[in-house]
Parts: C-alpha cells; structure tokens; sequence
C-alpha cells in the first residue's frame, strides 16, 4: 500500500487536516474515516504542503470533502499546494470548487 | 435456482475433499517417515541389547525382531505402493504404529512413558478429530494392556516391588538384579503398576491428547473454510472475466459504425489495470453528418468503476443521440450521473461532436485530460481548451462549450491520465511532455503505429513499475469531405 498519513484536529465546526503522501485508490478509505469521525465539521482546510500525488479516487475522496462542506454551507481551503497537485485541481476544474491558498 | 445452489455445495464439497485427501497423503507419508525412525531406533536398541551397552532384565523385542520389522514396514512399502492414496492406510499405518509403540511399552516399561503420545500427535495431522478421538481410546486401551503385561515381561521397575519386612536382598551391580532370585507378589506389583505408572501416564497423557484433539479440530475447520474461500475466489474470477466480456462488448465496432464514412480514420487502444476498468471511450454516428467522440475517466478503479463506467456511457450515449447540443448533453448527463447517490465517484469526460463536412469539433470537457492535436504541415501540440468540473461532481455545475477546426489531414488524441501519469519505479510520471515526444518521433505514421509507439515507450519507461491505472487512447484522423 502508498503511504499516505492524515492528521485531523477539529475546533469550531472546523476541521484542519494535514495531508500526507501519495493519496490512491488503495488508501483513500483513511479520508472517509476521518469524515465519519467529524459528522459536524462545516470548515474543511487541508495543508497539502507534502501531499505528492492524488490519483482519481484520491479526487473522489475531495469531492466528498466539498459535499460535506457545501450541505452545511461550508467551504473548503486547500493550502500549500505543489505545482503537480495543482494543475491536477486545474485540469479538472477543482479549483473552482475549494479555495486555495 | 436450488440447482444452482446444490451445484456450489457439490462443488464446495469436492474442493473440501480433494484438500483433504491431499493432506491424508502428506500425513500418510509423515506417520510413513515417524514409523522408518521407529524401526531405526528398535534396530539401535536391539544392537544396544545385544553388546551389552543396555541390559534389562527381560527384553522380549530382540526375540521377535523380524517380526516387528514386518509390522513396520510392511504398511510403510504398502503406502509407498498406494502412494498413500487409500482410505484404509491411515488406519493400516497409525494402528500398526501404536502395536509396535505398545509392544516397545512392554519391554521398557517405566523407560519410555510418553511412547503412547507419539500416534495421537501424528494423528491430529489428518486435521480429522473424529479420527484422533479414535486414536486416544485405541491408544489407551492398547497401553493399558501393554503396560499390565509388561508388569511381569518386560522391564522390571523396582519401585514397584512391594517385599516383606526383613527381606534381605544380595546385590550385586542394578539392584533388579538382585530381585530375580525373589519371590515378590505379582498381583501386588500389576495393582502398583497401575496406580503409580499408568494412571500418572494418562494424567501426562490427557493434556496432550486434548491438545492434539484441538489441533485436528482447529485443522479441519481451517480447512473447511479454506475451501471456501477457494471457491469464493474462482466465482469471483469467473464473473469478473464475464464482467471483461460484457465491458469489451461495449467498445464501438469500427467497421460497422464506419461503414459508408469515408471522411475520417478512427483507432484506439485500451490497457485495463484490473479486469475491468473505469476508462472508456465511445464514437457514433449521431445523424449523416455528425459524429460523436467520448473519453471518459470513472474515478477509483475495479468492478465500481467499471459499473459507474457502464451507467456514463450509456447516459452520454443516449442524450446524444437526442439531438441535444454538446453543452446540453454535458450538463444533463451530469444531473443525472449525481443523483444515483453516490458521494464520491464522478467521471471526467471528454465530448465532441465532429461535424464530417466542415471538420468543426464542438466539444466539452468535463475535467478531462486535454486533448493532442496536429493539423497537416504542423506538429503535435496539446490542445489548451477550457476544462469544466467533472461530470458526476455536483449538479449545479453548468459547461462551457468550444469549437475547434480539424484541417483535412489532421490527427486527434483523446486519452485518459493513465497514460501521462504512468510512473517509473522511482514515481516519476511520463506526463503530457512524453506523451508529446513520443507522438513528435512518429509523426507521420498511421495511428496504429502511433498508438503502437506511445504504448511501447509508456512500457519501456514504466520499466518494472506496476501498471496501476487503466491506460486508453483514441485517435482520429480526419480525412475532409472527399
């Protein structure tokens, strides 16, 4: 399996996450866990400072992310993100969809 | 229905069988192997015996050494014979042992105790407790009257002999030996034999024989499930090549969608990851003059990806067909891609729409890797189009719809991400600028070359990398009208 680490802390209806590694289809499941953990959470920013690379399914796993958000009426803040993550949010038109920092 | 279900049982059964069949030929052979030791170490006490290293008091195995050696090897040259492959040979093999361990009970008495543990720990290796429960009680019995018998012929164990007060004993050397020229209560040294020799063996016993009983138990279930499992797996290998089958008979047929359109060439390659895939493309004539293209990318990868995969293009499929605008298309076939439920999976999409008279592409893409394009005299070059949200994502989303000219002459390649994100061990991918070297080496092959040469440099730079994205490319040479 990738490795591919995530740190959660939640305050405020927000959930500040830091993304870790290779984000693919064999480890996704760790975002949904930490979704299910924070049921409440509106706020979503992720610190991508390490997050090298995001396949298809790791994009699913965002999409859920902007789900949950937009329900609430919430936003999501992508931060630190490298040059290949971002033409990857660019290409496939996520950047209209988070904000990034 | 209940035919289909009796089937799997029958076939669980069968798998059951055959795994324990192959186990009672590994342990035929290890009882096989425990009973040639058996006869080495007979052959070293007799020898032991014979020049005097050993010397108890009475040793009845020498007498009837042939005897015992036939006993052995007689099961072991009829499993070899067998190839262990008889029902009655386990039985044969571990009854004979135990007569042969009793019979070695019987002379050394107090020597060996835990002899009668040896056939029950050998049994438990069939995985069958109903047959190492059979083997306990065969054991006891038989050691029971070994161990009687032995009392008075076999070894003589001193501590169990019970003298008068006043008895004086002339010893010379082993204090048994002293006692051949007494007169002792048999009756006495069988009850004492009982109490302080064979009850305490079966205290010994008891432990491992419960253990030995677990192990079988514990063994046949594993087994049980194992065979389960197995056979879970081949359905589950079976459905999925029928899910292959299905899914490769949704790739258009060319020579038949074609027929009569002399304007334009088409070609394409797929290389599923798994044995089914998310990526698909698509090309149909939507009415004389138009041509719909597709290249679409379900996000996650197996049989849900193949299903959602399934769902898409068969959606896209249809409104298209409708006569609905390419922007049109896009934007309803996403509404309804987002109420099937499902929170996290969506796909990118390529659509164009080829008028074959004019060479004019209307096209949307939806988050989909942009396309390559050469015009006739030029080279390839990436095509900077303006790129929507997935398609699947969220139903508010709206597309914006451009045109491209195709020149008579010029190529296209629509593609998904497995081709630029194939990485080499090291994960270094080989991205749009490979993709566009690989195309500028070849560029005025035929497209199956084309296709030919892109696939054979995305091999050699994977190298021994895993191929872990489904990888699908369409090319499409426009010819012009006539």
């Amino acid at each position: 399996m990738e490795e591919f680490n995530i740190q959660a802390a939640y305050a405020n209806n927000t959930l500040d996450m830091i993304w870790e590694g290779r984000l693919r289809a064999d480890n996704v499941s760790t975002v949904f866990d930490i979704l299910k953990q924070y049921p409440d959470a509106i706020n979503f920013i992720i610190d991508a400072k390490d997050l090298e690379y995001v396949a298809s399914a790791g994009l699913g796993a965002l999409l859920a992310v902007i789900k949950a958000s937009r329900e609430k009426s919430g936003e999501v803040t992508l931060k630190n993100v490298s040059k290949l993550v971002t033409e990857l949010l660019e290409l496939t038109g996520y950047d209209r969809m988070v904000k990034c920092e | 229905m209940k035919d289909k279900k009796s089937e799997k049982n029958k076939s669980v059964n069968q798998n059951t069988r055959d795994v324990f069949l192959e186990n009672e030929v590994r342990s035929n052979n290890v009882v096989m192997v425990g009973m040639i030791i058996a006869v080495i170490g007979i052959l070293i006490i007799c020898l032991a015996v014979k020049v005097g290293f050993y010397n108890p008091t009475k040793f009845i195995m020498g007498d009837y050494m042939i005897w015992h050696i036939i006993i052995l090897l007689g099961p072991v040259v009829l499993n070899l014979y067998f190839k262990g492959r008889k029902p009655w040979l386990k039985y044969l093999l571990i009854f004979s042992f135990i007569v042969i361990l009793a019979q070695l009970d019987y002379s050394m008495t107090y020597a060996a105790p835990l002899l009668i543990a040896i056939p029950v720990v050998l049994s438990s290796k069939y995985f069958s407790y109903k047959f190492t429960g059979f083997i306990i009680v065969t054991s006891v019995i038989i050691f029971f009257i070994s161990s009687m018998l032995g009392v008075t012929g076999g070894h003589l164990d001193v501590n169990l002999v019970w003298l008068p007060k006043g008895t004086v004993l002339n010893v010379d050397g082993f204090i048994v030996g002293a006692l051949q020229n007494v007169d002792y209560d048999t009756g006495l040294l069988r009850y004492n034999a009982l109490i302080y020799r064979f009850i305490p063996k079966l205290i010994m016993y008891a432990p491992i024989a419960v253990a030995c009983l677990s192990i079988a138990y514990t063994g046949h279930m594993m087994v049980l499930k194992q065979a389960s499992l197995t056979e879970e797996s081949v359905k589950m290998s079976t459905e999925l090549a029928l899910a292959s089958a299905i899914q490769e008979s949704v790739i258009p047929d060319q020579k038949h969608i074609l027929t009569g359109c002399s304007e334009i060439v088409v070609d394409a390659r797929v290389v599923p990851a798994k044995e089914v895939g998310g990526d698909f493309y698509d090309f149909f004539m939507v009415d004389k003059d138009h041509i719909a293209f597709v290249m679409a990318d379900v996000s996650g990868k197996g049989v849900p990806a193949s299903l959602y995969m399934m769902m898409a293009r068969s959606t896209i499929h249809d409104l298209a067909l409708s006569g609905l605008t390419p922007k049109e298309v896009m934007e309803e076939a996403n509404r309804r891609l987002c109420g099937n439920g499902l929170n996290d999976t969506f796909v990118t999409t390529w659509f164009g729409l080829l008028d074959l008279t004019t060479g004019v592409i209307r096209a949307v893409n939806a988050g989909h890797m942009k396309p390559v394009v050469k015009n006739p005299g030029g080279k390839y070059e990436l095509l900077n189009d303006k790129s929507g949200f997935v398609l699947g994502g969220l139903p508010e989303i709206t597309y914006d719809e451009y045109e491209i000219r195709l020149e008579p002459g010029s190529n296209i390649l629509l593609y998904t991400d497995g081709v630029t994100e194939t990485e080499n061990p090291v994960h270094d991918q080989f991205g749009v600028d490979g993709l566009l070297r690989s195309l500028r080496c070849h560029k005025d092959a035929d497209l199956d070359t084309l296709l030919e040469c892109v696939y054979k440099n995305l091999q050699d730079f994977a190298g021994t990398a895993p191929q872990f994205d489904d990888i699908t490319m369409l090319f499409v040479r426009y010819l012009g009208k006539n």
